[in-house]
């Protein structure tokens, strides 16, 4: 549905953007992570059509932002930055106002789609006096007034408080599995992107250093091990024995981690209780999202502490 | 294109400054009624609608400069520009709509300054001219000028003051600057545009321009010549400029 191929960005002799590509299907929720500066809003930018990429395309339902320009922004609802509307108008009123952006909009039941997003009280009031928290929700409503097939959202849980984030949560996949939106989220707050996303890409310095394909795990397990201290090196030594060819790593004076799947437990517990070796814990650790961020730009030399500081 | 300009007069009405700039044409005409009835001569039909168009139509160039700098100022303000762009509209179709909207939100407050202005002349004695009438509208050339001029500024300058200050100023000092040279060198200010915008003045005062040489038709194709200009560089930066953050 929605598909970034090789683009590449250059602002004066700085490559912004290189080589960028990743595509969106129909029904999928695809997080798009990266530190603040990555390139993630550049991206964001050139897909709405608001800067032109140097290099490479970006089509919408098969439609070329930079040659069907109309066909193509035409299936496209998106929050860039932060939702801005005209204070001085109502809630309504800037709805109307999108409406009046796309040509051959079909009308638009303006009521049902405020009670969509909780603002059907709220519609008539102007923007000035909306909370960031209803900013959000209004510009969640423009985004989906003219059905789009892509919807785009650039840190869209900014300013909502936890009921209101677990709404959208549970709204975005609504849409996305009964409405067959392809939904491209960009977000700093990683636990959040972890709970909604399908798929996700990691960019650093303009690049995509990681993209989740298709049929994975969303995150790689290991069997994390709690023995008794003292005899924490004979542990290891089990370890080292009983699988050929693998990492192990310690954890602290009593936990270590094997990269094995949850079906070696068995086998590994075997090897640990044969040796008399006391086990207080074992089970399966799922990496966070975070872990995997850190670990694919600390792998690449990437900036993740920028990343880790502007949270 | 209806729609883009349903949208423009929606963001133009819901303020309070369209209301502010009705008041003051209203007040300064009632206030120019009042003196011109005043006295022991008082002034007929024909004074009152001379005097009383002259200033509400400052106000109105006033204004116009200041209703069309907002045009794009506010929606950097307001930072509504990138929803603006990432419209299926082009930018070419979305920066005519705001022109459009300027010229008619200017033809607007330019037919209620001539409804208020000859509704209180009705009441006066004294026959209203043709010839009058024909002034008052050429006048509106250099409102249209103003128009281009500010709406350039504006894609260039990101404040609505600076845009503002700018029209102003190039207005006010070319304005001194030929009429200074008027007076010495009228072949060089025959060639500043603002002495040309306001095509009356060849009723009005045609000795100053009879000075410089030059007819209406001359002065008629170079500011057309200008707000060319003025519009090609407007699209052209509009089209190209990625007004990020």
């Amino acid at each position: 549905m929605l598909s970034v191929q090789n683009v590449h960005k250059k602002m004066g002799q700085t490559n912004v953007l290189t080589n960028v590509s990743f595509d969106v299907t129909p029904g999928e929720i695809f997080g798009f992570l990266g530190p603040n500066g990555a390139g993630k809003t550049t991206t964001i930018r050139i897909i709405t059509g608001l800067m032109p990429a140097t290099r490479g395309t970006v089509t919408v339902d098969g439609f070329d932002v930079s040659t069907d320009r109309q066909q193509a922004l035409s299936r496209i609802g998106a929050i860039v930055e932060n939702p801005a509307f005209y204070p001085y108008l109502t809630g309504r009123e800037n709805l109307i106002h999108a409406m009046n952006l796309i040509p051959g909009i079909k009308k638009v039941d303006l009521n049902a789609l405020g009670a969509l997003v909780g603002l059907e009280t709220k519609l008539d009031m102007k923007v000035k006096q909306y909370s960031l928290g209803m900013k959000q929700r209004l510009g969640i409503a423009r985004a989906l007034l003219h059905n789009p097939k892509v919807l785009i959202l650039d840190e869209p849980t900014n300013g909502l408080d936890p009921a209101g984030i677990a709404d959208l949560r549970n709204y975005l996949r609504h849409l996305a599995d009964h409405r067959g939106i392809a939904i491209l989220i960009s977000s700093h707050l990683l636990s959040e992107m972890e709970l909604i996303t399908d798929r996700f890409a990691i960019i650093d310095q303009g690049q995509i250093k990681s993209i989740q394909g298709d049929g994975e795990a969303k995150t790689e397990s290991v069997i994390l091990c709690k023995v008794d201290r003292k005899q924490m090196n004979e542990a290891l030594d089990v370890v080292a024995h009983a699988f050929d060819d693998v990492k192990i790593i310690q954890q602290s004076a009593e936990t270590f981690i094997v990269p094995r799947p949850e079906t070696d437990i068995p086998h590994l517990l075997k090897h640990l209780v044969d040796r008399d070796i006391a086990v207080y814990q074992i089970g399966m650790k799922h990496e966070t999202l975070e872990e995997q961020f850190l670990k694919v730009t600390k792998k690449e030399g990437g900036t993740n502490n920028a990343f880790i500081t502007s949270q | 294109m209806r729609s883009l300009l349903a949208n423009e007069f929606m963001k133009w009405r819901r303020t309070i400054k369209p209301l502010i700039a009705l008041g003051m044409y209203t007040g300064i005409i009632i206030l120019t009624y009042f003196i011109v009835r005043s006295g022991d001569n008082p002034g007929d039909a024909e004074t009152f609608v001379n005097y009383a168009t002259m200033a509400a139509m400052t106000f109105l160039g006033i204004f116009t400069i200041v209703f069309t700098a907002e045009m794009i100022g506010n929606e950097l303000k307001f930072d509504t520009l990138k929803h603006l762009l990432m419209s299926p509209y082009s930018r070419d179709r979305i920066l005519l709509s705001k022109l459009v909207a300027a010229l008619l939100i200017m033809l607007v407050q330019f037919v209620f300054i001539l409804a208020v202005t000859y509704g209180f002349a009705w009441t006066l004695d004294g026959a209203l001219t043709f010839e009058q009438f024909r002034n008052i509208l050429l006048s509106v050339s250099s409102g249209v000028f103003v128009i281009f001029l500010t709406l350039m500024f504006s894609v260039v300058f990101k404040s609505v003051g600076v845009v503002i200050g700018f029209t102003v100023l190039a207005n006010f000092l070319s304005t001194m600057i030929g009429g200074l040279l008027i007076t010495w060198k009228p072949d060089i200010a025959k060639w500043i545009v603002f002495l040309h915008t306001d095509l009356s003045i060849y009723y009005q005062s045609p000795g100053f321009m009879e000075t410089m040489d030059v007819t209406i038709w001359f002065s008629a194709f170079y500011v057309l010549i200008h707000i060319v200009a003025f519009y090609v560089i407007t699209a052209f930066v509009f089209r190209s400029k990625t007004f990020a953050e």
